[in-house]
């Protein structure tokens, strides 16, 4: 033909020649170290996060200077409310007190843990039920896939709020009532995103490979795609605890929620709501905060991991 | 090509597969005739080539051979057994001595993974006796061997470019010391240059483990190079079956003519010289393919009777198989011309 | 006058934190009438080259140079008058048909939209002249094809009418992005026909961006090979491929397999093409290099004309490498 070359004093086919000796393996780069550096660049992410933190450490710490307790109840200004109970670093109520004279300070904090463990909470178990479901009908099709998510469909349709408010007024207003009604409804929404997500895995090569190789079909479920779905979860996790929140919040709001002396932000806020044709305006202002700050933290926050696990990157 | 007693190592009888598109609750779904009555053999340590354009079935073929597609009628012998008769588990053991590659470099490798993961998942499964040390002994020793530098076993798919990807894919494939591997478009995505790296790393392999390979390309160049026998499918059939050397330069099927035609050839003055006459038409499509022979929506040679009837595959000489009801007479008459020129050029030399 | 002229272009992207060299001063130009391929694997700059001569680079990229079109300079000019040039002067063909054809448009509508915008014709005049567009590319039944959807046509129909819609308004160069190498062969072969038969008609200049040599041999009349972002050699496609002056296209060629004849062992290139972001000092190629020496170490090959005609090549190597062949 044209002209037949030789390699010559060229390098051998591959890079160059491996090195003689004991061989000590360079670190990788994974994805999700890209994706970390990428959100970090992202500032209001990144603020984001830090604010959560600060929150939760304050839930932590703040105990600790507050004088008052979350239920004790301060008569030196029950009935004077409106001049004595407000925030005053004097008397030890920082963000005053409520319309019975406890300390909003204490009840702040506790109903910000309340609402922060309710959200995460329901949200992991939404995520673990969801994410073994969706993968599983997603995964093996067919008729399991059908039926798992016809029954998907038949409880989305349920109006859900009805059935738990009908719950709490049957069996009371307990911790546990409330969350597992809550959890009973957020997994649905992952099951159908994860589903989705896995049919499209699925059909890719690296999956076909790992069948091809003999894996079984819960491994390639659990090695393969579940894996790379961690992504899209995180990312919907991360939206749907302030989707908890506020829906917790919304329950407590129509006094249905948390059991006194236990208080969450939205009850907070229903409280303060009530109070403030007095004029007692930092009953419903701290709580709002606090609530108002969660929600917008965990929603940039969410946002910037998605943008974070860019799916090209997938 | 062994010169002993050979011994057949796969034989494919009237395989046939068909897809169900769309269709829903009250719509009857389309039937895609992807493949219709293939048969063939495979020896020991020899390499067939599979090429035909789009909807051919060639892929479709390469994933029915490996049951990862389940086949709807005929039978799959490997070593005398019909792999469609094993059950899921059984077959799932069968899949040490059968293996794949995969065209794009990337897309077969789970990103989340690294290379020696990748590599020892099917140690995993399949030889799961060994412990983690003797696995990663085993990865990084076929790391060498296919050209990767061990110490990049904790590295990344994402972090390797497309050659050294396929590389890794191709270690994967090998590292259960299969007999059989089916590389489906191995090369296509990669760099002319890299090509060639990869088929000649391929090739050593093909020696230094003793592999049978099964190679499907839509690249008649690169076909040529690597295959002892070459199979043409057009829209599900078998079309041509001969020994490379004889395809290539004495094609019979009015196809595989065209399609040697076709090829682009890197050389400009022959390019000039070259008459292509390019083949009209497009590839009619596999839901309703055309009646009795699918090429004679585009063949020059069709007559009335090729609308009637399947060709048959007929012998066409020593391994050779054509499916064409007028080979003979295309071959005899282009006997004749060439036969023609020849007197031709001897009387104006005189 | 060449119709085209393209004096040290470079183009580079703006990147957090950093900027990357893509492409890296180019020279070239190119005759009325003519075909000229552009060749290079992944990381050449190739695709960027071709997309800064209509402007079509990415927000974060950035372009210096002189590219003039006609005595006109292209680069850097505001995009109401870059629009103009588009589709009259410059059109482009890309790989992918279904990304130029509106998948919610009729085929009609949108080739005439293009006749109503830049040649201000009437909408049924427009109809006539895209029919006669569609009969010029080969398209079977052309009025049947006109009120179509782009997904019912197949895939080399939709190539034709990306170039009948590219040729609509008679430009005097087409830019066309690897247009068959999502093609079959067969469906190739009638492509390159058609482009040859198409720039024979209208007198249209052809700048084709492919990997494939084959390709190049059947259809261009000068070519250039270009590695990591530089322009490493020019010159007739008879010149380079029977007298290759740069190893890299010499490789090139030797790597490809030649359907006619089976080879034992395919000649590769060793190594892979460099990170654009790392570059080795000197030549970018000589780590790969078969003929290279000290000097190629440490200093980058400047791009030098010689031999007659125009002929261009970076290597310091300056003897003809199959003489060396043939010698060795």
């Amino acid at each position: 033909m044209l002209a037949d070359s030789r390699i010559g004093t060229a390098p051998s086919e591959t890079e160059a020649a491996p090195e003689v000796g004991p061989v000590t393996p360079i670190r990788g780069r994974s994805l999700w170290q890209d994706a970390m550096s990428r959100f970090v660049r992202n500032r209001a992410a990144l603020v984001s996060v830090i604010i959560l933190a600060i929150i939760v450490i304050f839930t932590f710490v703040g105990p600790l200077f507050a004088p008052w307790s979350i239920e004790k109840i301060d008569w030196s200004i029950t009935g004077k409310v409106k001049l004595l109970g407000q925030p005053s670093l004097a008397s030890g109520h920082y963000f005053g007190t409520d319309e019975v004279g406890r300390d909003l300070f204490s009840r702040v904090i506790q109903g910000t843990q309340i609402s922060l463990a309710v959200g995460i909470l329901g949200a992991a178990v939404a995520v673990v039920m969801g994410t073994l479901y969706g993968a599983i009908a997603g995964y093996f099709g067919g008729k399991l896939d059908s039926a798992m998510m016809r029954f998907v469909d038949i409880f989305y349709s349920i109006p859900f709020l009805f059935i738990l408010i009908l719950l709490l007024i049957m069996f009371g207003r307990s911790f546990v009532v409330l969350f597992m009604g809550i959890g009973l409804i957020s997994w649905l929404g992952m099951a159908r995103v994860v589903r989705g997500q896995t049919l499209t895995l699925k059909n890719r090569e690296f999956v076909e490979a790992a069948i091809a190789t003999g894996v079984k079909p819960l491994a390639v479920v659990f090695r393969h795609i579940v894996p790379n779905l961690l992504g899209i979860v995180v990312v919907y996790a991360t939206l749907l605890i302030p989707e908890i929140i506020l829906l917790e919040s919304f329950i407590s709001f129509l006094g249905l929620g948390i059991q006194d002396p236990y208080t969450s932000l939205g009850a907070l806020i229903s409280d303060g709501a009530r109070t403030m044709q007095y004029g007692e305006l930092w009953q419903i202002g701290f709580p709002l905060a606090f609530f108002v700050v969660v929600l917008f933290s965990f929603f940039f926050a969410g946002d910037g991991l998605r943008d974070a696990l860019d799916p090209k990157d997938r | 090509m062994s010169m002993d007693a050979s011994t057949e190592l796969l034989r494919i009888e009237h395989l046939s597969k068909t897809f169900a598109i769309g269709g829903g609750m009250f719509k009857k779904p389309l039937q895609l005739k992807a493949l219709q009555d293939i048969s063939f053999s495979i020896e020991e340590g020899e390499t067939l080539g599979i090429v035909g354009e789009s909807g051919c079935g060639k892929s479709t073929l390469g994933r029915c051979i490996l049951q990862l597609l389940r086949p709807d009628g005929g039978r799959v012998l490997w070593m005398g057994k019909n792999l469609l008769d094993l059950d899921a588990e059984s077959m799932r053991k069968k899949r040490r001595e059968l293996q794949i590659i995969f065209q794009d470099p990337q897309a077969s490798l789970n990103p989340r993974m690294t290379v020696g993961d990748i590599i020892a998942d099917p140690l995993k499964t399949l030889l799961p006796e060994l412990n983690a040390a003797q696995r990663r002994e085993r990865v990084m020793k076929m790391m060498e061997s296919v050209g990767l530098q061990p110490e990049m076993i904790n590295r990344y798919p994402h972090e390797f470019s497309g050659g050294q990807a396929q590389r890794i894919g191709i270690a994967r494939a090998l590292i259960t010391e299969p007999k059989l591997i089916v590389c489906d478009e191995p090369v296509s995505a990669l760099d002319v240059s890299i090509q060639a790296q990869i088929l000649n790393l391929l090739t050593e392999l093909k020696e230094q483990f003793g592999l049978t390979l099964i190679f499907i390309s839509h690249n008649l160049s690169v076909v040529r190079h690597v295959s002892d026998r070459i199979l043409v499918l057009y829209l599900g059939r078998m079309v041509e079956l001969a020994p490379g050397d004889a395809l290539y330069d004495d094609p019979k099927h009015p196809y595989t003519k065209a399609l040697l035609t076709a090829v682009p050839v890197a050389d400009p003055k022959r390019a000039r010289q070259r008459n292509i006459d390019a083949l009209q038409g497009e590839i009619p499509s596999p839901i309703n393919p055309p009646s009795g022979c699918a090429f004679r929506t585009r063949c020059r040679y069709a007559v009335a009777r090729c609308a009637e009837i399947l060709p048959p595959l007929e012998n066409a000489g020593p391994g050779r198989l054509v499916a064409c009801i007028r080979w003979e007479e295309i071959d005899h008459a282009a006997g004749m011309e060439s036969a023609a020129a020849r007197v031709k050029v001897l009387k104006e030399t005189l | 006058m060449a119709l085209l002229d393209v004096t040290d272009l470079s183009i580079g992207f703006h990147m957090p934190g950093r900027d990357i060299h893509v492409v890296n001063k180019v020279n070239f130009s190119l005759d009325e009438g003519k075909t000229l391929a552009i060749v290079g694997e992944s990381g050449s700059g190739k695709t960027q080259t071709a997309f800064s001569l209509i402007g079509l680079l990415a927000k974060n990229g950035f372009a210096s140079g002189s590219v003039t079109f006609e005595g006109q300079e292209l680069l850097g000019i505001p995009e109401a008058e870059l629009n103009k040039v588009r589709a009259e002067k410059i059109a482009m063909i890309f790989q992918d048909p279904m990304t130029s054809l509106n998948p919610y448009l009729r085929v009609g509508d949108q080739l005439v939209e293009v006749l109503v915008l830049h040649k201000a014709m009437s909408k049924r005049e427009a109809q006539a002249e895209a029919v006669r567009m569609l009969d010029a590319v080969k398209l079977p039944d052309a009025r049947n094809i006109f009120s179509r959807f782009p997904h019912e046509c197949s895939g080399g129909m939709r190539q034709r009418i990306m170039i009948a819609m590219a040729l609509l308004c008679r430009p005097k160069l087409l830019i066309a992005d690897e247009p068959t190498t999502a093609l079959d062969v067969t469906v190739q072969a009638q492509m390159l026909e058609l482009f040859k038969s198409l720039t024979a008609e209208f007198g249209t200049a052809l700048i084709i961006i492919t990997h494939d040599l084959g390709v190049v041999a059947g259809l261009a009349d000068r070519m250039m090979v270009m590695y990591a972002g530089r322009l490493v050699e020019t010159g007739t496609v008879d010149e380079l491929f029977y007298d290759p002056r740069h190893p890299y296209t010499l490789g090139l060629l030797n790597s490809t397999p030649n359907v006619e004849e089976k080879s034992e062992r395919l000649n590769s290139i060793s190594g892979a093409p460099p990170n654009l972001e790392r570059l080795p000092r000197g030549c970018a190629f000589h780590p790969r290099c078969a003929f290279r020496f000290e000097r190629c170490f440490a200093e980058v090959p400047a791009l030098l004309d010689f031999g007659e005609g125009d002929r261009k090549k970076a290597c310091h190597y300056a003897r003809s490498l199959v003489a060396e062949e043939s010698a060795a």
